[in-house]
């Protein structure tokens, strides 16, 4: 006997246009914001809680100023000199 | 009474063996019995010192110049041994030297002296083999080439020293070389102490024998370290060279558990690097001498659990990385910045936490596969990759498989969090080891086919529905997909995540 079982696909988008969802995700011990513009729920999913525009904004202007961004990749660094001399060796 | 040391017969009775006479005239009419020889009566020579110095100066020179290589095996396993018996007591003053130590003939070793084939090997296995005496020692033997006739030696901090032209020396003596003396010398540190700095002239071969807890050299003016040996039995507890100093091209350091400081140089490349202790505690590039290490293509390091320090802007040409119990990852394996890597493939059997990127600021590289088996967490993301340009070349990074240890949800893992569309764009295939249920964000790769996502991340996705108990609803996991990927996938593709339980995100 086949059993068949019918699937929802849920599909999450925020209630006005140009707001937001968002996850509480950990990173580094620190509670950080993922912003999407939907998300398709799992089967026990709560829907995930949404912000305006202004409001992500701010969250991330607060954020980016605890958490900087990373600095710009080097550029490739000259071949110095072999003969160098350090006489200190801790 | 006489004892015999052996009967000279190739099939020897069982009988004979376990009920071995030891009288001689019993043993020959045993022998007799059998239809045996006897090959010859032998007394014991207790001591090595009891030797005619004849003998010794031809011993020397049979090692130095017929057998060395097997000996060096023959020893490195003899000391082995032997060494499981206890630590080495201390030479508590100079009159506490083995007496053979003192019968060795230092004329004997200044032939070859102005060339590189010199090898200590041959006074280093001599001074080793002091195993009869009740006092034991410890020393470091450091052979020179380089240096100037007049240079003089003071004892740095162990108790005795001996060189290759002279005798020995206390703290109260000081070696001056001679004119004849100008490259091939080699000075033994004898004494115990834990903490050994060598400080004087430029060590090319540095032999340890005991267990130091430090060894550092501190002379700075590019020696080149061609050999540090420390034979089983022996151990360092931290090895760390002076800022300049060459090191041979392929370096080879066993029984040292951990590394202070070694310097590559942009002259004198290291092509291969082997290391079997633990951890590296330092960087190894220094402050000023920074240079690259083109050449440098195999790195072996089968200890070492947490990989905190590494050469910088030197992996350009690396084709080989093997860490197979490296726990931790803090700094990048793959950093070729601008160059290009030379690494086809990143395995890392072991490694759980990725504090770094594998691979950082990788243009143009040759990189096309990473295989993490247990990857558990990232603290930023998997790879820094800035520019995939090298689809070029025909090796494009196209593959990454992801495994996990304990599948902590907890633990996400993100492929990376560049925002360029280039780097990843021939990452085509991306495989979860079956039973995956934690976090995942693989945004950065848009190039991932519809048939890849539902064959190798959905279905290889643990039913998250339930926890352990049955019963228990799970929390929903999210799979971070990104826009692109998204959009290659049906309603009922994405209904296979979802119905086990995860949420499938932008």
């Amino acid at each position: 006997m086949i059993q068949e079982e019918t699937v929802t696909l849920r599909k999450q988008t925020p209630e006005a246009p140009n707001e937001w969802l968002y996850e509480v995700v950990e990173e580094n011990g620190e509670e950080k914001r993922e912003f999407k513009p939907f998300v398709y729920l799992g089967k026990n999913a709560e829907p995930w809680p949404e912000c305006t525009e202004q409001e992500r904004q701010d969250w991330q202007a607060a954020w980016n100023e605890t958490h900087p961004e990373p600095e710009p990749e080097p550029e490739p660094e000259p071949e110095p000199s072999p003969e160098v001399i350090n006489p200190n060796n801790e | 009474m006489k004892y015999i040391e052996k009967i000279k017969s190739e099939e020897v009775g069982a009988a004979l063996i376990e009920e071995r006479p030891t009288d001689y005239d019993t043993v020959q009419q045993a022998a007799s019995e059998l239809g045996l020889t006897v090959e010859a009566q032998h007394t014991y020579v207790t001591d090595i010192a009891e030797l005619p110095s004849c003998i010794m100066v031809f011993l020397h020179k049979v090692i130095n110049m017929l057998v060395n290589p097997c000996v060096s095996a023959m020893r490195d396993a003899y000391n082995h041994i032997r060494l499981q018996a206890g630590t080495i007591p201390a030479v508590e003053s100079i009159t506490d030297l083995p007496a053979s130590i003192r019968s060795i003939v230092f004329n004997d070793y200044q032939s070859n002296q102005d060339g590189y084939g010199y090898d200590p090997k041959a006074v280093y296995y001599t001074l080793c083999n002091e195993d009869t005496h009740t006092v034991g020692k410890s020393f470091i033997l450091c052979f020179y080439l380089q240096g100037n006739p007049g240079d003089t030696i003071a004892l740095a901090n162990a108790q005795a020293y001996l060189t290759s032209d002279g005798a020995y020396y206390t703290e109260d003596t000081t070696h001056t070389w001679g004119e004849s003396y100008k490259t091939s010398r080699w000075v033994a540190y004898i004494g115990a102490d834990s903490d050994f700095v060598i400080n004087t002239h430029k060590p090319t071969k540095i032999y340890v024998k005991g267990n130091y807890s430090k060894i550092r050299t501190t002379y700075n003016s590019i020696g080149n370290i061609e050999e540090l040996v420390v034979p089983d039995g022996s151990s360092v507890g931290l090895f760390s060279s002076a800022a300049g100093e060459r090191w041979s091209q392929e370096v080879t350091l066993r029984n040292i558990r951990t590394i202070g400081r070694l310097f590559g140089n942009g002259t004198y490349q290291i092509t291969s690097f082997y290391f079997d202790g633990e951890d590296i505690v330092a960087s190894l590039t220094g402050t000023n001498n920074n240079s690259t290490l083109l050449g440098f293509t195999s790195c072996i390091m089968p200890n070492i659990t947490n990989l905190r320090y590494f050469w910088d802007n030197t992996r350009a040409s690396l084709k080989q990385w093997w860490t197979p119990k490296l726990k931790t990852l803090n700094t990048p394996i793959d950093h070729s910045n601008s160059s290009g890597t030379g690494l086809n493939k990143i395995e890392l059997p072991e490694t759980t936490d990725f504090n770094s990127p594998v691979g950082s600021y990788i243009y143009d590289g040759q990189l096309h596969e990473v295989v993490l088996h247990k990857a558990e967490k990232t603290t930023t993301q998997l790879i820094g990759i800035s520019n995939n340009a090298n689809y070029a070349t025909g090796a494009p990074f196209t593959y990454i498989y992801l495994g996990y240890d304990t599948n902590d949800r907890t633990k996400a893992v993100i492929l990376s969090t560049t925002t360029l569309t280039t780097a990843f764009a021939n990452l085509t295939k991306i495989e979860l080891k079956d039973g995956w249920r934690k976090p995942l964000n693989v945004k950065a790769a848009s190039g991932l086919t519809a048939e890849n996502i539902v064959d190798y991340i959905f279905d290889r996705l643990a039913d998250n529905r339930y926890e352990a108990d049955g019963e228990t609803q799970a929390q929903a996991i999210t799979i971070t997909l990104g826009q692109s990927n998204i959009d290659k996938l049906t309603a009922e593709q994405l209904a296979i995540a979802t119905a086990k339980n995860y949420t499938v995100a932008p």
